[in-house]
């Protein structure tokens, strides 16, 4: 076994009294792609946060690229090699783009940042990176209320990729997007895995993506991982009555609600 | 033929754009029947429904006509139009949007029954706590008691739908009533809808994104696509066997929980608007199947198999889409 | 799926936002030019034409000490709307960068600036102007620090919340994530998105500051007599006033009335409906907004 590329150990975040986050352990190598999938309240975006900086974790250590980053940056380098390490791509494509900057200046400000390449050699890489994505001339030029969502979440994945990063996290990213989009966007990050090499952290609560993309699953419930395999195996023979659970509640061919069930939510 | 709902050449064009945001829209709802209504952004599905209920934007104008148990709704005024709204009940993606926050649950599901009804608080209230337990909320007293911020969003949802059969409506109009509720809530809200509406009969006409939701809970689906209806039949013979190359692309589009696809079949370009629609067909710019007089002529919706489709080679891409 | 589409929007003037957007431009226009219209020499009197009537080269006439009041009313236009151009330049600069160091920081500089800003609620503007002058001895310069000084909570609070909610939105978590300075962000994406913010307040607090500095002015505090200013051509067309000469007070306290009208409206169509709450001449009580 390869070493992990991200490494999750003993994970615990607290918020006051509310504990969102409970003892997380999971690991993912070069090149793969790992699903943490849950319902709304099971931690897992919060985990993800935790990932890239934006919560401290209340214990428990994440290491990246073979460097702890459970603590927050000690110098403004450190904070730019964790950017080269894991980027992030958001659940809303509509407030992920700063609305003054179009496309080609977001990514540009992105390579500044992270390349020593003088202004021709950026923008050609801005050119390959909407290649990559999918973006033409006239939608990197645009401004962001000018773009559909599907075509900002492209430009948000391009941003993110322009760090070169070995890990992306993608957090409900293709969720909002319309069925014919989503599709589009979902082989668009199977084609840059293919061609970087990038690690994929799936945060998703859509089982059906989840097999499209991810090679492993970590089943997520109030805080805590329920269940854990390869993809195929959790989504065609789960074990645990969770996971049978959100499985038998995705409609599908034959699918009928089962029956009424009398919620006995204590709220 | 009378339904309980029927939309004849429904077309709605806003201030602005010179070209309709609902376009020739011919649908019907049987007694008892369930209409999934399927599209992406801009198809025009959440425009259909609030065409009939009337609760459009100032300035539209609306041709065509829609009858709700034979009367025709284009002409209905004040106190009567109020009383269309209450008996075609709509069920929205937002339950909080639609709730007053500071009163109480009792609060709103009995007033309509105490002023309208002129129902005596008590019965007011045990009517109430009967249909929450129809919808599948348990400890109904103590519900009436607490406030929309107290109740989870499925929870919400369910009251929702309780209030919305108050008035023992014939039709439900329910507008992606699920999209914002997590899969297992969502299957238990369903499940709830389901059976409600087989005890009582109650038509339907189901607002959502997922062709497999609608198929999983809808007698007929409609697929509309740039404010027209591309295709209407049996849920499960436009799931399996769909006849416009849109309905088909829609299903291919969407991953499998059951296998991975080595690539998702897409659709270039992206959905459009009504108002951005070509002349044609407006799904031609998209399609993988199209000919010339597909950009040329509009075509109709007509009749095909068990339903109907609007494509002019529906019959010969049959074959294609079965294999 | 139903999304709505956030827009991007710049806000619409409208009729009376534009009346009162070419009042404004005007203002400042004769501001500048004025004194090249008249030749009279604002401060020179001529007794003997003390409250004349306007005749050919003297438009408005003369005040009491017989000094042309067109020459005054424009040379006062500069000061008057110097004055608050500063009070407004100042009060922002300092309240921004406050506002936004807070809530970036966030934790217990936070903490520490919330309570000071509580503090500085307490003391009125005009009051504060008139103790500094009292301390200070009298002038513009000290009417105008007081004022900024006795502004900053007002815009520092509303800036604050809005930039806390800026730093929530993901395309600002994006470029944390990304590594990017602090400095960098809040200079080049924070600040320009709350610009809209931050321009709309000031053009409501310049009409706040106009009417201060002209009590201020008023009171004799402020600008100091014979320099030409519209808060001392009030008080000095006074006894014109008793006389029957109403001229002097009316031309000046209308020009004011007709600005700060102008900006209030501007600001308000500008401001899409978020504004701080006009600094007050008494000590608030309790929290604002």
């Amino acid at each position: 076994m390869t070493e992990a590329i991200l490494q999750v150990e003993g994970l615990r975040k607290t918020f006051g009294e509310s504990v969102a986050v409970a003892d997380v352990s999971f690991s993912l190598r070069p090149g793969g792609a790992l699903a943490v999938v849950g319902e709304s309240g099971s931690g897992k975006t919060t985990v993800a946060r935790m990932i890239v900086g934006l919560e401290r974790p209340t214990s428990g250590r994440i290491t990246a690229c073979g460097h702890d980053r459970s603590e927050l940056p000690r110098s403004a380098r450190e904070r730019r090699r964790r950017g080269g390490e894991v980027q992030i791509v958001f659940q809303d494509p509509y407030s992920s783009l700063d609305p003054r900057q179009s496309p080609a200046a977001a990514i540009d400000e992105v390579l500044r940042l992270h390349t020593p390449l003088d202004q021709a050699k950026r923008r050609r890489r801005v050119a390959e990176l909407a290649e990559l994505v999918g973006l033409d001339e006239r939608q990197l030029a645009a401004l962001p209320a000018r773009l559909s969502g599907g075509q900002r979440q492209r430009v948000a994945i391009a941003r993110a990729l322009a760090a070169e990063p070995r890990i992306l996290i993608l957090d409900e990213s293709v969720a909002p997007l319309d069925v014919s989009i989503q599709a589009q966007v979902l082989n668009v990050l199977a084609d840059v895995r293919e061609r970087t090499g990038i690690a994929y952290l799936f945060i998703s609560h859509d089982l059906a993506v989840v097999r499209q993309v991810a090679d492993d699953v970590v089943v997520m419930r109030h805080g805590s991982i329920v269940e854990r395999g390869p993809a195929a195996q959790v989504l065609d023979e789960p074990r645990h009555p969770y996971t049978r659970l959100l499985r038998a509640s995705v409609p599908g061919p034959g699918w009928r609600p089962a029956r009424r069930t009398i919620s006995k939510e204590t709220r | 033929m009378t339904g309980v709902l029927d939309l004849n050449g429904l077309t709605v064009r806003l201030p602005g754009p010179d070209r309709p945001v609902l376009d020739d829209v011919s649908l019907s709802i049987a007694e008892g029947e369930a209409l999934g209504l399927v599209g992406e952004s801009g198809s025009g599905k959440s425009m259909t429904v609030r065409a009939i209920v009337r609760l459009l934007p100032a300035g539209a104008q609306v041709e065509g006509v829609v009858r709700v148990g034979g009367v025709e709704v284009g002409s209905l005024r004040g106190a009567a139009l109020r009383e269309l709204r209450a008996v075609v009940p709509v069920v929205f993606q937002d339950p909080r949007a639609h709730i007053n926050p500071v009163r109480t649950i009792g609060d709103f599901l009995t007033e309509g029954l105490r002023t309208h009804r002129r129902l005596s608080r008590r019965s007011a209230e045990d009517r109430a706590v009967r249909l929450l337990d129809e919808v599948g909320v348990a400890d109904g007293q103590r519900r009436l008691r607490q406030y929309p911020h107290e109740l989870s969003g499925g929870l919400l949802q369910r009251v929702m739908i309780a209030a919305a059969l108050l008035a023992e409506p014939r039709l439900l109009l329910a507008d992606e009533p699920t999209t914002a509720l997590d899969v297992t809530t969502q299957a238990e809200v369903m499940a709830a809808v389901d059976e409600l509406r087989r005890e009582r009969g109650l038509a339907m006409l189901f607002i959502t994104h997922d062709l497999e939701l609608a198929a999983a809970v809808c007698d007929r689906t409609a697929v509309m696509y740039a404010g027209r209806v591309m295709e209407v039949r049996a849920s499960a013979s436009l799931h399996e066997h769909p006849l416009h190359p849109y309905t088909a692309a829609l299903a291919a589009a969407r991953p499998s929980l059951e296998r991975r696809a080595d690539r998702l079949a897409t659709i270039p370009g992206r959905p459009l608007s009504a108002f951005e629609a070509p002349d044609g067909c407006a799904f031609a710019d998209r399609c993988a199947h199209i000919r010339e007089r597909c950009r040329e002529e509009r075509p109709a919706l007509r009749p095909l198999g068990d339903g109907q489709v609007a494509c002019v080679r529906a019959e010969g891409l049959q074959v294609v889409f079965r294999d | 799926m139903t999304t709505t589409l956030a827009t991007y929007r710049t806000p619409r003037l409208g009729p009376l936002g534009t009346a009162a957007a070419t009042v404004i431009v005007a203002a400042v226009v004769l501001a500048a030019i004025g004194p090249a219209l008249t030749s009279a020499d604002p401060n020179a009197s001529d007794f003997a034409h003390a409250y004349g009537a306007p005749e050919p080269g003297h438009a408005l006439g003369y005040d009491g000490q017989g000094r042309d009041l067109l020459a005054r009313l424009l040379t006062g236009a500069r000061t008057s709307l110097l004055g608050p151009l500063w009070v407004v330049a100042l009060s922002m600069a300092v309240g921004t960068v406050v506002a936004i160091a807070a809530a970036w920081l966030g934790g217990w500089l936070d903490s520490v600036v919330s309570a000071v800003l509580e503090v500085m609620f307490a003391f009125p503007g005009v009051l504060l102007a008139m103790l500094v002058a009292a301390v200070f001895g009298p002038g513009l310069t000290s009417a105008v620090l007081a004022l900024a000084v006795a502004y900053v909570p007002y815009i520092a609070r509303l800036v604050r919340s809005a930039a806390l909610a800026e730093r929530r939105k993901p395309y600002v978590q994006a470029l944390e994530v990304q590594g990017a300075g602090a400095v960098a962000i809040c200079v080049r994406h924070l600040v320009p998105n709350l610009m809209p913010l931050i321009t709309a307040q000031a053009t409501l607090f310049f009409g706040y500051a106009m009417v201060d500095l002209a009590i201020v002015s008023f009171f004799g505090l402020g600008v100091q007599p014979p320099d030409a200013d519209w808060g001392v051509m009030v008080a000095s067309g006074q006894s014109g006033v008793l006389q029957g000469y109403p001229a002097e007070s009316l031309l000046a306290g209308g020009s004011i009335v007709l600005l700060v009208v102008a900006f209030n409206v501007l600001g308000e169509r500008l401001s899409d409906g978020r504004r701080a709450p006009r600094p007050g001449w008494f000590p608030r009580r309790g929290g604002v907004s």
